[in-house]
């Protein structure tokens, strides 16, 4: 015999029984028949017959129980048959199933959505093998922190570490391809031939760089798969040949796999994933002075197996030491830092703030339904003491309501996933591009199975309490009960408890949320420095070998501007090496003429170069001084613009205009103050920053271009475009975007944190409200009687009304006093997203609290008007 | 017929007399096994659904018995119950088992005479 073939059938079986039923009926009532028939000619008569043939085969009813016995498996039988009892007491007590579904559904498809956050960002191991051992290396000074590193302290790290398997460095760079006689900018990166073995990239085709490479500039380049399929059709014949990049035939060395995700970094880097199309050598063709003091070059390494982070760190700092020894003038330590914290940085703390509102709103959501769960639990007390007095068992009773239960967890689970799938592209448009790994963020196999564990156990968790308590009641007490005397003290006082608790994590989160809105108040309502709106931009990259000399880039961009002025509609143009809030950070050290520099490291600044009308094109104001002008070209005495921040840090209480600074082996005279400009978007901090007359110094690197105009700034970047391919037809024009946008985008992780708290908010505030009514309109049923004799011995409907009220007050106030209690240890945690507002604001801790109460008063008013409004004689004669 | 005294059925035995029955007449409804069990126990046996019908769902269920609609002789539809290829090893199974038991007893008894 074959269990398992056994238990298929019966299992099969149990999702057959009714048919199966059936056909035994007949198959019975043949049975039945034969026996009737061997009667009738044994000569009985027909009723007699009948009656003989019962006796000798049974009834069909008891043998098709006897059968049923036979057939499926009992427990599952149970089960289902739980189950369908649960599903017609769900759909009796619709109010309940609703109330329930929707708290939970929401509270499910918030926490699939950020455990999706959490997976992608923080928790999936990056796409590279061992990724644990793979970190970023930074030169780190006193003034900076976090600096790129130089190409001498690369090749010293690189010789004499003992921890390092491999040191790489990469610097974002594009070039300017030529294909199909289209120009278009590419994504390209510099990098070191260490580059792809450290990340455990191995070429699809062709071979990797050599060390050689770096030096003398040779023309090779490695193409991204997803450059390869869709401008090369995947040419396996392509390594070997030449392409045109930035007006120069080019090598194809390579071609990568599909998928090679990019590391990202904060400076000079495209964002992390599959980002970047072209991959060529760095160059260490550097000057003297160069190989130690220019820092634009982002260092990986990959760690030795076994290595910690503080053997690391020892042992290159012990490099360190020496390099400052033996170089006069170095300053430099390093710093290492697990990629992971590198690329995920300042969202880490995003995401967990969104995981514990997040949650917040899965505990709300439970201590809602668990306070459901006990108000239908003493609804239906009679019932189930009947149950229990047939002789129910304890597991039977706890069976029927986790049924119940398990069957809303089920349910809200699969519906708050199919809500979160629906809102995973909403929240990939409301995040900022720059976040994170955000391409990664997807319901992934873990936020799925947690957002419907969560439920599951929400739901049970609820319906646990009620189920055991009513268990351990005596059913004699129960029956004897009348409907109208207080029903278990402890019962009420925990679901007084639970709305209590309610209204203490609403109230945090209210709490939380008014704070990031006063914040985002006080941002948005600040002085940037800068008018963001009506601003066309787009990059203009001359590249070097078309515009090698500086005269030949003045001229392309003093052609350009004159062309842009005269388009329709624009008020003014500028070319500058930067806009504001895009992540730029190129700085320089200089001298101040008459004062020795004092320590190790001496006066830095933001550097900038631009053509005049940049300031005006911006609405930067001015404070002293004047703006850069046409006039100041190479044929005139060099000067510079700074900034107020320069002034206040170098020049304090001194007349800045005319003092001179030492920059790059000339001096430069200061003719004008303008403006700060915050440097982020949420922060208060304004570096030191001068800008160059462009047509004064211009070196070969990525430029933009800002256009001011009347109406829609996109309107006009055709006109732009075509203006500028007049003068040169090979010039791409790429990323165009408006200022508005760059500066909405800036803002855009902010705003998410902002929009999920307030949404929570608002999710906790109602289900609150909800809790108190439910509890209310409970307790007024309940006291009916009681409010019919106190009616009956003169209080007004108002002295009833405000009973109830006083019950809300009471319950709220418990409630938003544990909470406030919370807040200031919830806002400390908020710190780092505050702009401009304490943690413990008192605007934000008076203001949400009041909501909360108001909301709730709002929510007891139908329960005040039903006790007000109560028939004291019915009341009565209803017991 | 009702002086004639009624055997009990022995524990075990039931699966024994319906594979026996169904192997000795090729396929049977529920009735006629019944029928033919009375006969042989000269009215002795009297099967009544609420025994006969869950043996033979067992059986089913095991794997020994297969069962099909078909017409009788009267052309009533009936349920033919017949013996799979395990159902017949089953048989020999316990058959075999049933004559050591029955011989072991036989033997007991004589010996107590």
């Amino acid at each position: 015999m074959n269990p398992l073939r056994q238990w298929l059938h019966r299992l099969g079986s149990s999702f057959r029984q009714r048919p199966l039923d059936r056909s035994m009926e007949d198959e019975m009532r043949f049975h039945l028949d034969m026996e009737i028939e061997a009667a009738r000619r044994r000569g009985l008569s027909g009723a007699e017959a009948e009656r003989v043939a019962r006796l000798r085969a049974g009834s069909i009813a008891g043998s098709l129980d006897a059968v049923r016995d036979q057939r499926g498996l009992p427990w599952l039988t149970g089960t289902l048959d739980d189950l369908r009892h649960a599903m017609v007491s769900l759909g009796r007590h619709r109010g309940f199933t609703v109330v329930a579904l929707i708290a939970l559904t929401l509270a499910v498809a918030v926490n699939a959505l950020i455990l999706a956050l959490v997976d992608g960002v923080l928790l999936r191991p990056l796409p590279y093998p061992h990724p644990d051992r793979l970190v970023r290396i930074f030169d780190s000074s006193e003034q900076n922190p976090l600096f790129p590193m130089s190409a001498g302290n690369y090749l010293d790290y690189r010789r004499e570490s003992r921890t390092l398997e491999s040191l790489a460095l990469y610097t974002g760079n594009d070039l300017e391809l030529m294909h199909e006689e289209r120009p278009e900018r590419i994504s390209a990166v510099q990098i070191s031939p260490e580059f792809f073995p450290t990340l455990g990239i191995r070429l699809m085709l062709g071979r990797n760089f050599v060390e050689s490479e770096m030096r003398g500039n040779p023309r090779v380049v490695i193409l991204g798969h997803k450059l390869w399929t869709t401008r090369f059709h995947q040419d396996r014949h392509i390594v070997g040949t030449t392409i045109r990049l930035n007006r120069e035939p080019w090598t194809v060395i390579g071609v990568l796999p599909p998928g090679v995700q990019h590391i990202g970094g904060t400076y000079r880097s495209p964002l992390h994933g599959e980002t970047v199309d072209l991959w060529w050598p760095i160059s260490l063709d550097l000057p003297q002075n160069g190989m130690r003091n220019w820092h634009f070059m982002n260092a990986i390494a990959r760690l030795r197996p076994g290595v910690t982070l503080a053997d690391a760190n020892a042992d290159l700092n012990r490099i360190a030491d020496d390099i400052r020894k033996r170089i006069p003038g170095s300053v430099w330590r390093a710093v290492i830092m697990p990629l992971t914290q590198e690329l995920v940085g300042k969202s880490r703390s995003t995401v967990w703030l969104l995981l514990a509102a997040g949650i917040i709103v899965l505990a709300i959501a439970c201590a809602n339904i668990a306070g459901l769960c006990i108000a239908r639990a003493l609804a239906r007390r009679r019932d189930l003491a009947v149950r229990q007095a047939l002789g129910a068992g304890l597991w039977r009773l706890v069976r029927a309501q986790v049924s119940e239960n398990l069957l809303l967890g089920l349910a809200s689970g699969a519906a708050g996933l199919v809500l979160a799938a629906a809102l995973l592209p909403l929240m990939r448009v409301l995040l900022p591009a720059d976040f994170p790994r955000l391409h990664e963020v997807r319901l992934s196999l873990l936020a799925c199975s947690g957002a419907i564990g969560a439920a599951l156990c929400t739901s049970l968790l609820a319906g646990l309490f009620p189920a055991f308590r009513q268990a351990a009641t005596d059913p004699l007490n129960a029956l004897g009960e009348s409907r109208s005397t207080s029903s278990g003290r402890t019962t009420s006082r925990f679901r007084a408890a639970l709305v209590c608790a309610q209204v203490a994590l609403a109230s945090l989160l209210c709490v939380s949320a008014a704070l990031l809105l006063r914040s985002s108040r006080m941002l948005t309502e600040r002085d940037h420095g800068f008018r963001p709106e009506g601003v066309l931009v787009f990059d203009l990259s001359p590249p070097g070998s078309a515009y090698p000399k500086e005269p030949d880039r003045v001229r392309l961009l003093q052609r350009a501007i004159d062309r842009w002025r005269q388009l329709p509609g624009v008020a003014a143009a500028a070319v500058s090496t930067n806009v504001p809030w895009t992540g730029y950070d190129e700085n320089t050290s200089f001298g101040i003429p008459g004062r020795p520099t004092s320590g190790s490291e001496g006066p830095q600044a933001r550097q900038q170069m631009t053509t005049p009308g940049w300031f005006t094109t911006l609405r930067v104001p001015l404070r002293k001084g004047r703006l850069l002008e046409e006039r100041d070209n190479a044929q005139a005495p060099p000067v510079i613009v700074v900034n107020e921040s320069l002034v206040s840090r170098y020049f304090p209480g001194e007349e800045p205009i005319g003092r001179e600074l030492d920059l790059w082996g000339s001096k430069r005279k200061i003719v004008g103050v303008v403006a700060d400009i915050a440097d982020r978007p949420a922060d208060l901090a304004v570096e030191p920053a001068f800008w160059f007359p462009a047509y004064q110094v211009l070196p070969s690197r990525p430029l933009k271009v800002v256009i001011r105009t009347a109406g829609d700034p996109l309107v006009i970047a055709n006109a732009a475009a075509q203006a500028l391919h007049e003068i040169d037809s090979e010039l791409p024009l790429a990323g165009v975007t408006t200022l508005d946008q760059i500066a909405r985008a800036a803002f855009a992780e902010r705003n998410f944190a902002l929009w999920l708290l307030e949404t929570f908010a608002l999710l906790a505030m109602s289900l609150a409200a909800f809790g108190i009514y439910g509890l209310l309109a409970y307790t007024v049923t309940q006291r009916r009687k009681e409010i019919g004799i106190r009616s009956a011995l003169g209080a007004t409907p108002g002295d009833n009304a405000r009973m109830v009220l006083r019950d809300a007050a009471v319950l709220c106030g418990a409630g938003l006093g544990l909470g406030l209690l919370l807040a200031p240890a919830a806002s400390r945690l908020l710190t780092g997203f505050l702009y401009g507002v304490s943690p413990l604001d008192i605007i934000s801790m008076v203001a949400a609290p009041a909501l909360i109460l108001t909301i709730s008063l709002l929510a007891s008013i139908v329960p005040a008007w039903t006790a007000a409004n109560g028939k004291p004689l019915t009341a009565l004669r209803d017991s | 017929m009702d002086s004639i005294p009624k055997a009990e059925i022995l524990p075990g035995t039931l699966d024994l007399m319906i594979l026996q029955t169904v192997a000795v007449l090729g396929p049977l409804h529920g009735y006629a096994i019944a029928a033919r069990l009375e006969q042989v126990s000269d009215g002795a046996l009297q099967l009544n659904m609420g025994t006969l019908y869950p043996g033979l769902v067992r059986l089913e269920h095991q794997g020994f018995l297969r069962a099909c609609w078909d017409v009788t002789e009267t052309n009533r539809k009936a349920r033919f119950y017949s013996l799979t290829e395990s159902g017949r090893r089953r048989l020999e199974a316990e058959r075999a088992g049933w004559e050591r038991t029955a011989s072991i007893m036989r033997r007991l008894l004589e010996e107590l005479r």
